[in-house]
């Protein structure tokens, strides 16, 4: 952005000469603060920088939400103060994003707090520039305060945002209006703040090598021993990696009340390239809109109601553009599938990562609870706690588990269903877990065979096997065995002679590694196990022996099992959704079939 | 070091060698490339092997060999008598040989380097360069090959029966023969595949040649499973990562009828998909699959390895 383009912003060119006059050496005096870049810090990266974000949140205002024909004209739309403190307002909303010690969570107050200390210091721009009664000066913190919730739990919800009793009128030092529109002129900047989220905002960086080299600098951080410093740029990546969404959309532009988000396609064909899935992007753009909406649909109804500012500003549905027929295919279908399960909006909330369950004492209230319950040797060792959380954050973010009612075995059926075909399939997650599993098996001294389980199991082992030039094989579990053809379910003799590392994809209760243990007569000394997912579970305490010989990448998705006996959906026979073994079903309907005619 | 060895004759396939060391310093990073470097401890190899069998005649097979450790050719020398450097790269590479150990001939036509005295012996040795990579090949591939004990062998995926299975687990046991075979077929495939976006594969040996190539290649791998007669295959979600407008190539491990490839190709076309290549360790016959594909490439079919393989519709037939 050219240093003055700001100024012929029609929010801020339309601010009175003396407005003008005061606001601009204020612009000046703070936003080179708010073009530096936070590195490190909890807040981690976050681009909420004069040139970009407040740039275009002024553009978002003057092009968007406010209806130009009357929002600047006096004495119909804004007081020239109500213009002034809104311009204040944004210039300043994300300063406590810069403040040391700030966090995401409650950078609003911060923000709200800075203000206070400038106005405080006399001999501050603001204070000198800002010429503002105390109750202006009241209603720009409210403002500032209000257009993020703060998030750390010290504000109950019916009194954070929009809701916070702050946001008074409150009495205006002089102008034809006796008070400045608190909740209004917040709900506006909450609005503007949510709709940047175009790449405009980065300023043409991208974020994939930042994103690679925060992943190098927590790898350094890692072999030095320097842990916090390699917590803190995991927070970074984090927060890189929630941003890169902003590639995603090029524009957003207003038809009549309608807010239209104008997909970025080439980014869009960029990520398939890069192997990320269609659906996952969808979501992506889902989120997305999902927020604008729920930000406008609060607004309206917290903010844009009241008769003196309905008529300036007029915000109706939030919906998308894109030539991509893929990505219109794949949003459509999520968005039906939501409309028919109820399903709400995601969080925005940078996911997290998962948990790593073998530290007991960590981890989400359920796998903690199991791991008080269960003794500490009942999960297995998690090998690398980046893929761990990377694996967390891919299954969550493209929805592998499957909701249901699943068999898991003769014993026990379960609620749903973890499926890794996705993520083998996705070759840069793929190329992860099999970097992890080579570099455990690379330093052994061992004569093994690599053995992979079923079919995910098989594709990994193979790729393990192959990278390692030791020999491979798979088998087939008991439940697959059917759906196999009779000669792929032999298996090598070498299988009685060498050290076996079974690799498989989900373990819950060790009963499918069982039979195939005894099944294929398998040495258990001999045993080595490693997984990309094990399944902690309330009702089954896993077999010690099998848990110490394994090794799993994640351990963060707990399962809750039924047993078969009892489960309620089981009176007529099991019909759990992945019982696919059509002459089980034809037999049990046959059976339930002949019982009916014999009773008539 | 890799070597094939037939009656008097060791041959050295450089570029398959220096693919599988390749392999052993990068694991998991290892991608195929179509031309290679030559090291110089393996250079210091080859003349080893070359001083240790006096009694036989070594052809060096130079094929997608770009760069060879400066003077290495040199080493040779005192073994010229009985050495011939095979599928020389027109241009550097045969010039640098050429310069280094001056009392050889170039045999342009047949990509040869060899004393002046060996020269009636270039067009045979030529051949015998194919020949032997090929036959080790074949090898590997009649190794899988499986007679029927008793009764007829039943196809699962086409509901046909043969008298030999191929059994393509047995390889994946032997690592070096793994390992060439795949090197083989990725050779094969290396023109095609670049104009393909993603690997599709049916069956659990096809899916896992096919990630394995998939690696290889740094390309996307989908895998359809349950094709065939007998598979009862939700459709809905077995086929939902094929792409409309995209490009694949379907890799097997035999392809005995087409019956998979048919269905294979069926599928992709329905999501609207565009299935333009297939490649695999063998097939039946020299036109299987032509009905489906112009495109197709195979390390063997049944007449290569002279194997008498049959199909019938019923048992005992």
């Amino acid at each position: 952005m050219a240093k003055e383009e700001y100024k012929s912003i029609e929010c801020i060119s339309n601010m009175t000469e003396e407005y003008r006059n005061a606001f601009f050496p204020i612009v000046e005096a703070y936003r080179e603060q708010l073009s530096e870049r936070l590195v490190l810090g909890d807040s981690a990266y976050t681009p909420h920088d004069f040139d970009h974000h407040c740039f275009d949140i002024y553009k978002i205002i003057s092009e968007i939400l406010l209806e130009n024909d009357k929002a600047f004209i006096h004495p119909y739309g804004l007081d020239p103060r109500e213009l002034f403190i809104l311009n204040l307002a944004v210039l300043f909303h994300d300063i406590g994003m810069f403040v040391i010690g700030s966090t995401r969570e409650t950078h609003s107050v911060q923000s709200a707090e800075f203000i206070e200390k400038e106005f405080e210091d006399t001999n501050s721009a603001l204070s000198k520039g800002a010429d503002l009664s105390i109750n202006e000066k009241k209603a720009l913190k409210e403002i500032v305060k209000a257009h993020s919730d703060v998030k750390d739990g010290t504000v109950p919800p019916e009194q954070n945002g929009l809701k916070s009793p702050g946001l008074k009128n409150y009495k205006m030092k002089a102008g034809s209006r006796t008070v400045v529109r608190t909740r209004f002129l917040a709900g506006v900047l909450r609005v503007a703040d949510e709709m940047d989220v175009t790449s405009d905002r980065l300023g043409g960086r991208r974020l994939e090598s930042e994103i690679s080299d925060s992943r190098g600098k927590i790898e350094e951080y890692k072999k030095k021993g320097e842990q916090e410093k390699a917590e803190k740029w995991k927070k970074y990546l984090e927060s890189l990696v929630h941003w890169r969404r902003l590639h995603y959309f090029s524009d957003i532009t207003k038809d009549k009340k309608t807010i239209v988000l104008h997909v970025d396609d080439e980014e869009i064909e960029k990520s398939l390239e890069a192997s990320q899935s269609i659906e996952s992007l969808a979501r992506e753009v889902i989120g997305v809109l999902e927020n604008v909406a729920n930000r406008i649909d609060d607004a309206n109804n917290e903010a844009f109601s009241d008769g003196s500012v309905s008529k300036l500003i007029s915000l109706g549905d939030v919906t998308y553009e894109t030539e991509n027929d893929e990505l219109k295919q794949a949003i459509e279908t999520d968005l039906n599938f939501r409309k028919k399960k109820g399903i709400s909006s995601k969080s925005e909330e940078i996911v997290e990562g998962s948990i790593d369950a073998s530290e007991i004492g960590g981890g989400t209230d359920v796998v903690k609870e199991i791991g008080k319950t269960n003794v500490a040797d009942q999960f297995p060792s998690v090998l690398n706690n980046e893929i761990a959380e990377m694996l967390s954050r891919e299954t969550k973010g493209r929805e592998l588990i499957q909701f249901g009612h699943y068999r898991l075995n003769e014993r026990y059926c379960a609620r749903d269903w973890l499926d890794t075909r996705e993520l083998v399939e996705t070759k840069a997650i793929l190329n992860q877990i099999v970097n992890v599993f080579v570099k455990e098996l690379n330093h052994s001294d061992k004569d093994y065979i690599i053995v992979g389980v079923d079919l995910v199991g098989a594709l990994v082992a193979a790729r393990v096997a192959f990278a390692l030039q030791r020999p491979f094989t798979y088998l087939v579990s008991k439940k697959n065995r059917v759906f196999n053809a009779n000669k792929e379910i032999e298996v090598s003799t070498l299988l009685e002679q060498k050290d076996v590392v079974l690799i498989t994809d989900v373990i819950v209760s060790y009963e499918t590694i069982d039979e195939i243990i005894d099944h294929y007569s398998i040495d258990k000394k001999r045993l080595h196990i490693l997984s990309l997912f094990f399944r902690p579970s309330k009702e089954y305490v896993s077999n010690a022996e099998y848990v110490a010989s394994t090794k799993s990448l994640n351990n963060a998705f707990a399962i809750e099992l039924f047993e078969k006996d009892k489960c309620v959906y089981s009176s007529d026979g099991c019909l759990a959704l992945n019982r696919r073994n059509t002459q089980e079903i034809t037999e049990s309907l046959c059976d339930g079939k002949l019982n009916a005619e014999t009773k008539n | 070091m890799i070597s094939f060895r037939k009656d008097k004759v060791i041959y050295i396939p450089v570029d398959f060698n220096m693919f599988y060391i390749d392999a052993q310093e990068k694991m998991d990073d290892v991608k195929y490339a179509q031309e290679y470097i030559a090291s110089e401890e393996f250079v210091d190899e080859m003349v080893r092997c070359v001083a240790g069998n006096p009694d036989l005649t070594v052809l060096v097979d130079l094929r997608n060999i770009v760069v060879f450790p400066a003077r290495a050719f040199v080493k040779f020398e005192k073994y010229l008598d009985r050495l011939y450097f095979c599928n020389v790269a027109e241009g550097a590479m045969f010039n640098r040989i050429g310069h280094e150990l001056s009392n050889l001939i170039k045999v342009r036509d047949k990509g040869l380097l060899c004393i002046e005295t060996q020269r009636e012996n270039a067009e045979r040795i030529a051949k015998e360069t194919e020949n032997i990579r090929n036959e080790r090949l074949y090898d590997i591939i009649r190794n899988l090959m499986i007679p029927k004990s008793d009764e007829d062998i039943y196809l699962e995926s086409s509901g046909l029966y043969t008298n030999y299975y191929v059994d393509i687990k047995r390889l994946f046991t032997n690592v070096e023969q793994l390992y060439f075979a795949v090197f083989s077929l990725a050779n094969k495939m290396s023109g095609s595949i670049r104009k393909v976006d993603a690997i599709v594969s049916s069956g659990k040996n096809g899916a896992i040649l096919a990630s394995i190539l998939a690696g290889l290649f740094d390309i996307k791998e989908v895998h359809i499973i349950g094709v065939g007669p007998k598979y009862a295959m939700n459709i809905g979600d077995s086929i939902g990562c094929i792409k409309e407008g995209k490009r694949y190539a379907f890799v097997f491990d035999f392809m005995c009828t087409g019956t998979e490839l048919k269905i294979v190709s069926a599928l992709v076309n329905s999501k609207k998909g565009i299935l333009n290549y297939a490649a695999g360790i063998a097939k039946f016959r020299d036109d299987t699959g032509s009905s489906v594909l112009n495109n197709l490439d195979v390390l063997a079919s049944m007449k290569d390895l002279a194997i008498d393989y049959n199909v019938f519709g019923q048992k005992g037939e």
